[in-house]
């Protein structure tokens, strides 16, 4: 027998239903359309129209080549590079966003230096005597460091296929930025930018021997049945590195005050992979020259880049180089002087056989 | 709107218990009316006198609602119309009625008490609504709406004891 009070108590017992969190906010999301209809016009309006304004000028600065290193709003566009480069998820897709950074870097560069004719009096104001650094120098380094960037993507890629399709996109880039660059310098720039334009040339046409190189290799390796391209990917990242290290210098802001370089000696430091640091924010500058001592390290590379060049080298002599490197890292080689023309390379003479 | 959306996030799963249990327990249904509800009640809101029971006003505003969708939709809702038909839902508060077999015994045997009766009940049980907000609701009196929940309560009683016997 049941009586009332027990059914009272399995009624109050019976579940409750709660509502879902997505209609919650699809009820909130109506009430604010609501409100924003009832709201005076001369609240809405502007509010709109500054949201307007600023997608407008996010878009502006996101595409137009005018803004350049320097310009008000770089910052703007380098951030929304950036926001693109963390929604790249795979190395594949990361270096595809490095190069068209590279790209766009490369187009601000030829704009600065059809520009800088008609604004030199600027630029020179700009770069003070003993600070090297101009908008045309730092877009430059900055191309050259993004294509690093995007080299060392594709390098990770597994897939040997899509690895050998980005390496092709990345050599006829680089082809690109030299004619680029060679214009540029045939122009005629000032001393500083023409310093700086040698010494990516360079660099490129390193980078881009030691691309042409491996894509050989690879192709004979996968005529004899080789599938796993790795270890040539592998061998390109350590040239690549004793060419130009794996995190560029950069200085963060064109105020720093860098040590002038050493004129006095004519014995400019050489460059090694672990005295450069990262890039660090959105301003991209010339490069920071490596401490003398270093020198005698990379002739030492140059030597261990030949036993590379040559086939019978092993996959474990290539692990213990990568150790003896970073075992030579010191963080106080970071403030070293700048290079001069050129010196930021290393003097890599075993270049490697086509 | 800050003051209604406090109130929202206080009732808002009341309003939408007390649909869930008059629409078969289909919670789409329940979920839409729930919304509509509250944006009628957003309207008005300036008419809604402050010092009375926010509750109780929601609650009338439900209850026209939901008289006005039975008519709309020409359906008559029972409360275990559905699960007899076996149509699956995914609430999960459904699925905690139809595993426990008092809650749907209960619930079915409610079905069979007249409408007056059963709406009563849901109210003062199940929606936890005190005799001045079912008065306000329904527009009976405080008494006469105790008096109704006290015969509904009998009367499911007779029946539940009837069947067990």
């Amino acid at each position: 027998m049941t009586n009332t009070s027990q059914i009272r108590k399995t009624l109050r017992k019976l579940p409750k239903a709660r509502l879902r969190h997505s209609v919650r906010i699809k009820f909130y999301f109506q009430i604010l359309l609501k409100e924003l209809r009832f709201r005076p016009r001369f609240i809405v309006y502007p509010a709109t129209l500054l949201v307007l304004v600023f997608l407008g000028v996010s878009v502006y600065a996101y595409y137009a080549v005018s803004v350049t290193d320097g310009d008000m709003l770089f910052g703007l566009k380098t951030k929304i590079e950036h926001i693109k480069l963390a929604k790249a998820d795979s190395g594949y897709e990361k270096s595809l966003a490095y190069l068209s950074i590279a790209d766009r870097r490369l187009k601000e560069a030829e704009y600065l230096a059809k520009s800088s004719s008609r604004f030199s009096f600027v630029h020179t104001a700009y770069a003070a005597p003993e600070n090297t650094e101009t908008p045309l120098s730092r877009t430059v380094w900055a191309m050259s460091v993004y294509t690093k960037k995007a080299i060392n993507e594709a390098i990770t890629v597994i897939e040997a296929r899509k690895s050998e399709e980005l390496l092709a996109t990345i050599s006829e880039r680089q082809e690109e930025q030299l004619a680029v660059l060679t214009e540029i310098k045939a122009t005629g720039v000032e001393k500083n930018n023409s310093e700086v334009i040698d010494s990516v040339i360079l660099i490129t046409e390193h980078r881009q021997e030691e691309i042409i190189t491996t894509r050989k290799r690879v192709g004979e390796e996968q005529k004899k049945g080789i599938k796993n391209v790795q270890f040539q990917l592998k061998k390109l990242q350590k040239r690549m590195d004793d060419i130009v290290p794996d995190s560029e210098a950069v200085r963060p802001t064109q105020q720093d005050v860098l040590p002038a370089p050493n004129i006095k000696n004519n014995t400019p430091p050489a460059p090694t992979p672990d005295n450069i640091q990262e890039p660090q924010s959105d301003d991209h500058s010339i490069p920071v020259s490596p401490s003398p001592q270093k020198s005698n390290d990379i002739n030492n590379k140059s030597d261990t880049r030949n036993d590379i060049n040559n086939e019978s080298d092993t996959r474990s002599d290539i692990n213990n180089e990568s150790d003896t490197r970073s075992e030579e890292n010191t963080p106080e080689d970071i403030n070293s002087p700048l290079p001069e023309n050129g010196q930021n390379i290393p003097k890599t003479t075993n270049k490697p056989v086509p | 709107m800050k003051h209604f959306l406090g109130f929202y996030k206080q009732y808002s799963n009341k309003i939408y218990n007390y649909f869930f249990y008059r629409v078969n327990f289909n919670d789409e249904v329940a979920e839409d009316l729930t919304s509509e509800v509250f944006l009628k009640a957003y309207k008005h809101f300036d008419s809604f006198d402050q010092s009375q029971s926010f509750q109780a006003w929601i609650f009338s505003i439900a209850h026209n609602h939901l008289a006005n969708y039975y008519r709309d939709s020409k359906i008559h809702f029972s409360l275990d119309q559905l699960s007899e038909a076996g149509i699956h839902f995914p609430d999960k508060t459904y699925k905690k009625i139809i595993t426990q077999s008092e809650f749907s015994h209960i619930l079915k045997n409610l079905d069979k008490l007249p409408e007056k009766y059963k709406d009563m009940i849901l109210l003062r049980y199940i929606d936890e609504l005190s005799y001045e907000e079912i008065a306000e609701v329904t527009g009976e009196t405080q008494n006469n709406a105790r008096v109704i929940v006290h015969r509904g309560l009998q009367h499911l009683r007779k029946i539940i004891n009837k069947q067990d016997d």
